[in-house]
């Protein structure tokens, strides 16, 4: 009898207990039918990744031909006459309006107007103003959209190269490159998804930091991959001497296979990541060398870049290399060509820096279109700031300098959803202030992960108790110059 | 016990009287006056509804399981039932003062107000029944009441938040009208679908707030209490306008604060429609361009994607299986059905992959095939893809010669065929593809083809790209590759070019090459002895390149001892002696360690030998640099000893002094020696002294920079 008793008390026990269980578990399982993600521990930012992109991007990809060091706007897209005309006039105090001056000119006692040294004519069915020293893109002036309108709120390079990259004058915050990386992945699974490429032209030259191309507090995979002008255009990548691809092969295979024992025993998924990069380090091994070798363009395709392409580190040959890592999935390639800060000697300074970027940035255009890939690729061309319409220094007609000026510069844009054969923007004829349209650095940058199909209000991390944007709390799209 | 019955004998009277009440004011609801004390009673009629429907649930419980509560479960469904019906009567008194308060249409309520009228009269009937122990009747009047408390909650709500609210996330998806740009009417298809969003659910029939509806274009025209919502006469004070750019704090600002807000752009739609006359039915296409409207609407369409497919979406599993390293199937846009193929890896690629996307094959928009080999045959394969819309085979190699396979695809609108050497054929081909829209051919050789072909079809964009227009330039220089240019044996030689064609041209014996005395690299060049490479590229179409230069040298013979008499400067020490030994040849950079510098004193080394060598020279390696104040040595001279006889000087050399500034060359000074018996030598190459005066150091004392000593 007390068995019996027991039994039933154990009996009663287990029946409640599996049922009150099974409806506990039962009523989880409905409640997880409407919040799919809540055993997946997927975090906000996932999620919001998840709908990415947020709508049809009209660009897949943007190559940023960053002319680093402020070309003048005065001598390349913004023509002013006046400056001719008025050359060695002191610039009225109405139109500075109290513009802070940099280091370089806050002792200067006189702000004398110097007009360009060198021609303007009109190009194309936008007929826009283009220098004698852009014969190039003066051709593919009806494929560009010039924006004559930029200004920015930093004065010195750093700051301001880092306010346009970063979307923040200091630099800890991440990238525009690694920023996409992070919001629409990579095309190509066996590249990094954002490349950088450094040249230097013969001008003043101003210093670019790896801080350029961080990820900030972004995964590290979102980093900039710099592909360095040497022999191994990715450093690191190659197999050591005396180690053939078998070998590399079953090495990982065996550390995988004692990641994988570690994950089992700690779960930690930074694991599996770590086993994932060795296995697109191994695809790069091959993917890398076809990509980068230029053995199989075409003649023409290296006369149109301009012979200068054939010489590794060269803009020209970044150019044509930015091509190639572009059409193979790359979604950002940063270029970066030093030289173009002409505090003094411009015109000499800048007939050179001219020649080597026109050719191979109009090139770059003619190339992508012949191929089809303009509409779907952004080709950017542009510095961090203008140039001052006065002269710095000693003023001649033939030799004279322009200290730096945030308040009005000049940039192109092509392809990937821009208008094409378009002038926006209007500054006013001392080429000082901006009367029409102005373009902040922020609405660039809106602009920018617009074509890409990101809203970039919602493009956003947390990180130390907030959430970050490329744009700040700031940025409108230029729609005007959406296709 | 007698308290409870004393409640339920009170619930029963007022029950009754709520009924007679009711009734009353069912019958001169239109007559209604109310005090304002109840119209707050009114007002919460959405608070008090929710007690009956609860209560009215849990008495139908008790009411079908009779035993649920054991012996006072009749006391309890009593006390239930009697409480709920009371609710229920005071809920339907307090519906029929709001509705004589707020300007609802009468057919519109009606709904709600009849079946709530039902559920209270229904309810009381079946109380009686139950306490007349009639339970079969009770039983079907509770089953209906229960049924007409949905309906009646169901009609609620479709009058608070808007008709169909309940099946309205089953219906919105399929309900967006689908239209073009081209198609697209500024009323209907860009200012309407925002009021239906943001306006009216406030401002319809049923729903009339501020005397104003705004579902049909007739009633914005008439307009509220304050006037035509849209006033053709006077667009700008039209009242839609004035009312949405109140301030958001102000009370007449709409939509009101709390409720969803018109987004940045859709006000500016709504301004820009209205000021730019608020044309009805104008379509988009006929606004100017330039009309800030119509850029708006633009944008707003653009980033709706207005392209639909007819097909369905692919099964995302198969999707995910099908993609992997080196090919990446994805939805064109967000939503899309439509896939995008990407194939990457021309190593990895094979055109039997092609077949696996069959799964996908309605599916499959876009495909990209460049820089894959591929050979005219797999065009068949590309032809199973009813619905591609873009093709790129650039780079691919292919000819083209059966394009025509390709020619039924009706929706393709994009091919790219540039890079390709395509035949006379492929170009016959491609006259039949009037559905391009987009066609790229660029190769840089068929101009003429691409001429004719642009008048064929006059419809397709056509590019044909860049032309060489025949300027003739310069190749670069080729490199040459090497271990070690000092070598004691043998050394090979790589020379490389970065452009494919090109032939490259070189000679051994210090000649320039050119077209007479070449020889053309085929392989890795063997040398034996001290040798001068020179080497220059060519190909069609370019100008030959610059020179390029190598200069090797052979040491066979290491001395076993050897000594400096004075140590070099602590500047440019390198790695001492062994410096001169390590078949390293330094370059043009001096300041790298592999360079010995000596200034005030001369350069003096003394080598042994264990056994007796046969020598046939000894050669200097250095540097001048005039720039930097490294000149050639004043005097180089050179003893040997051999095993008969003791030092002796065999040679002097004087060389020859610049007279201004060169560029930095590296020099050889070579003794000729040949004795079979060296069992030592000692050199001294002596540094100049003072620098002569057209130099600007011209008076201080020059500079010897050795960086290897060869002996053979």
């Amino acid at each position: 009898m007390e068995k019996e008793q027991s039994e039933y008390g154990l009996n009663e026990n287990r029946r409640k207990f599996l049922s009150k269980v099974s409806l506990g578990i039962g009523s989880v399982a409905l409640g997880s039918l409407l919040i799919p993600d809540l055993f997946k521990g997927k975090s906000g930012e996932d999620a919001l990744m998840d709908a990415l992109p947020h709508f049809a991007p009209k660009a897949k990809r943007v190559i940023y031909l960053f002319q680093n060091g402020a070309p003048s706007q005065l001598e390349s897209f913004d023509y002013k006459p006046l400056l001719n005309q008025q050359i060695g006039q002191e610039l009225p105090d109405s139109i500075r309006a109290g513009q802070r001056l940099t280091g370089m000119t806050s002792g200067q006692s006189s702000f004398p107007l110097v007009g360009s040294f060198f021609k303007f004519n009109q190009y194309g069915e936008s007929r826009a103003w283009i220098s004698e020293m852009f014969p190039h893109t003066a051709k593919v002036v009806d494929d560009i959209c010039i924006i004559k309108s930029m200004h920015t709120e930093a004065i010195n390079h750093d700051p301001a190269l880092t306010f346009f990259q970063t979307g923040a004058q200091v630099g800890n915050r991440p990238s525009m490159g690694a920023w996409l990386s992070y919001g629409l992945g990579s095309e190509n699974s066996n590249l990094p998804s954002f490349c950088v490429l450094l040249s230097r032209g013969k001008g003043n030259g101003q210093g670019v930091y790896s801080k350029l191309w961080t990820n900030g507090f972004l995964d590290s995979v979102h980093q900039g991959v710099q592909f360095s002008a040497s022999e191994d255009p990715v450093l690191y990548l190659k197999d050591p001497k005396g180690m053939n691809r078998e070998d590399r092969r079953r090495m990982l295979d065996k550390l995988a296979e004692m990641n994988n024992l570690n994950f089992e025993t700690f779960g930690d998924p930074e694991i599996q990541a770590k086993v994932q990069q060795y296995e697109m380090a191994f695809r790069m091994q091959t993917a890398v060398p076809e990509v980068t070798d230029i053995k199989s363009e075409p003649d023409s395709i290296i006369k149109m870049y301009g012979p200068d392409c054939l010489i590794p580190g060269t803009y020209a040959a970044n150019c044509l290399l930015a091509r190639k890592l572009s059409e193979n999935g790359v979604r950002f390639v940063q270029l970066y060509h030093q030289g173009w800060d002409a505090h003094d000697n411009l015109p000499n300074q800048f007939i050179g820096q001219a020649k080597d970027v026109d050719q191979a940035s109009a090139a770059l255009i003619t190339d992508l279109k012949q191929r089809g890939l303009l509409d779907e690729t952004l080709v950017i061309w542009g510095g961090e700031f203008g140039r001052t319409n006065y002269c710095q220094g000693k003023i001649q007609v033939d030799n004279y300098g322009r200290d730096h000026h945030p308040r009005a510069f000049s940039i192109w844009m092509a392809g990937g959803g821009v208008k094409s054969g378009m002038v926006y923007g209007e500054t006013d004829e001392f080429g000082y202030n901006i009367v029409e349209n102005p373009v902040h650095v922020h609405d660039f940058q809106a602009t920018i992960l617009h074509l890409m199909g990101i809203d970039h209000e919602r493009l956003t991390y947390k990180h130390l108790g907030r959430r970050y944007r490329l744009t700040d709390v700031h940025g409108k799209v230029v729609k005007d110059i959406l296709v | 016990m007698p308290q409870n019955q004393k409640i339920f004998a009170i619930l029963e009277n007022s029950l009754i009287a709520l009924n007679g009440l009711i009734l009353i004011l069912v019958i001169g609801q239109d007559h209604i006056q109310l005090p304002s004390f109840l119209e707050v009673v009114g007002r919460m009629h959405p608070l008090l509804l929710h007690f009956p429907i609860v209560m009215l649930f849990l008495a139908a419980l008790l009411f079908w399981f009779p035993d649920a509560l054991g012996a006072n479960s009749k006391v309890a469904m009593k006390w239930l039932l009697l409480s709920a019906l009371f609710f229920t009567g005071i809920t339907v008194l307090a519906g029929l003062f709001l509705s004589a308060e707020v300007g609802y249409v009468k057919e519109d309520f009606e709904n709600h107000q009849w079946t709530g009228l039902l559920v209270f009269w229904l309810g009381t009937l079946w109380y009686w029944f139950w306490v007349k122990e009639k339970l079969s009747i009770a039983k079907g009047l509770s089953l209906m009441v229960l049924v007409l408390v949905l309906a009646t909650g169901h009609f609620g709500a479709s009058l608070t938040h808007g008709e169909d609210f309940l099946f309205a996330p089953l219906k919105s998806v399929i309900d967006m009208p689908q239209v073009s740009f081209e198609e697209a009417l500024a009323f209907e298809h860009v200012i309407k679908p925002i009021l239906d969003q943001k306006c009216i659910s406030c401002h319809k029939a049923g729903k009339i707030k501020g005397e104003l509806r705004m579902d049909e274009v007739q009633y914005i025209l008439k307009g509220g209490e304050m006037g035509p919502a849209i006033d053709m006469e006077d667009l700008e004070n039209s009242q839609i306008l004035i009312h949405i750019l109140y301030d958001l704090e102000d009370e007449y600002h709409m939509p009101p604060k709390g409720k969803p807000q018109l987004s940045e752009t859709e006000l500016a739609l709504i301004q820009n429609w209205i000021l730019d006359s608020a044309y009805f039915e104008k379509k988009l296409t006929s606004y100017s361009p330039e009309s800030e409207f119509i850029a708006l609407a633009k944008e707003k369409f653009a980033s709706q994607e207005s392209k639909t497919y007819s097909f369905k979406a692919a099964n995302a599993k198969t999707i995910a299986e099908l993609n992997n390293d080196y090919r990446k199937v994805v939805a064109t846009y967000p939503n899309s059905p439509g896939l995008r193929v990407t194939f990457f890896g021309k190593n990895q690629f094979d055109p039997n992959t092609i077949d696996e996307l069959k799964k996908v094959k309605d599916q499959v928009v876009e495909l990209n095939f460049q820089n894959m080999p591929m050979k005219d045959g797999h065009l068949q394969k590309i032809a199973n893809f009813p619905n591609l819309e873009v093709l790129n085979l650039n780079f691919t190699g292919m000819e083209g010669n059966n394009l025509g396979e390709l020619k039924n695809l009706k929706n393709l609108t994009h091919l790219s065929l540039s890079g390709n050497p395509l035949s006379e054929s492929a170009f016959e081909s491609l006259k039949d593809f009037s559905q391009l829209k987009n066609l790229y051919v660029w190769t840089n050789k068929n101009a003429d083809a691409i001429a004719a072909l642009k008048s064929q079809l006059p419809e397709t964009n056509i590019e044909g790209g860049f032309q060489d227009n025949g300027t003739l330039y310069q190749l670069n220089a080729p490199q040459i590759e090497f271990e070690k240019s000092i070598f004691t044996d043998k050394a090979e030689v790589t020379l490389k070019h970065p452009i494919g064609t090109v032939k490259i041209f070189y000679t051994l014996d210090n000649t320039i090459p050119d077209s007479s005395n070449n020889q053309v690299y085929s392989g890795p060049i063997s040398l034996d002895k001290n040798t001068t490479l020179r080497a220059r590229a060519f190909a069609d179409g370019w100008l030959g390149s610059t020179e390029k230069q190598a200069v090797f040298f052979r040491s066979k013979i290491q001395p076993d001892s050897y000594k400096l008499t004075f140590p070099p400067s602590e500047s440019y020490k390198g790695k001492g002696a062994l410096t001169l030994f390590d078949l390293e040849k330094g370059d043009e950079d001096f300041g790298k360690g592999k360079w010995l510098g000596f200034q005030d004193t001369p350069f003096e080394i003394q080598m042994n030998f264990k056994s007796p060598q046969s020598i046939q020279n000894i050669a200097f390696s250095t540097l001048a640099a005039e720039g930097s104040h490294i000149f050639p040595p004043s005097k180089v001279e050179v003893w040997i000893k051999t095993q008969n006889t003791d030092w002796k000087l065999i040679d002097t050399q004087k060389p020859e002094q610049p007279t201004s500034n060169r560029d930095r060359m590296l020099q050889m000074y070579e003794t000729n020696i040949n004795q079979s018996d060296v069992t030592a030598i000692k050199a001294k190459l002596t540094p100049i002294n003072p620098l002569p005066k057209w130099h600007p150091g011209a008076g201080g004392k020059g500079w010897v920079f050795i960086d290897e000593i060869l002996i053979n």
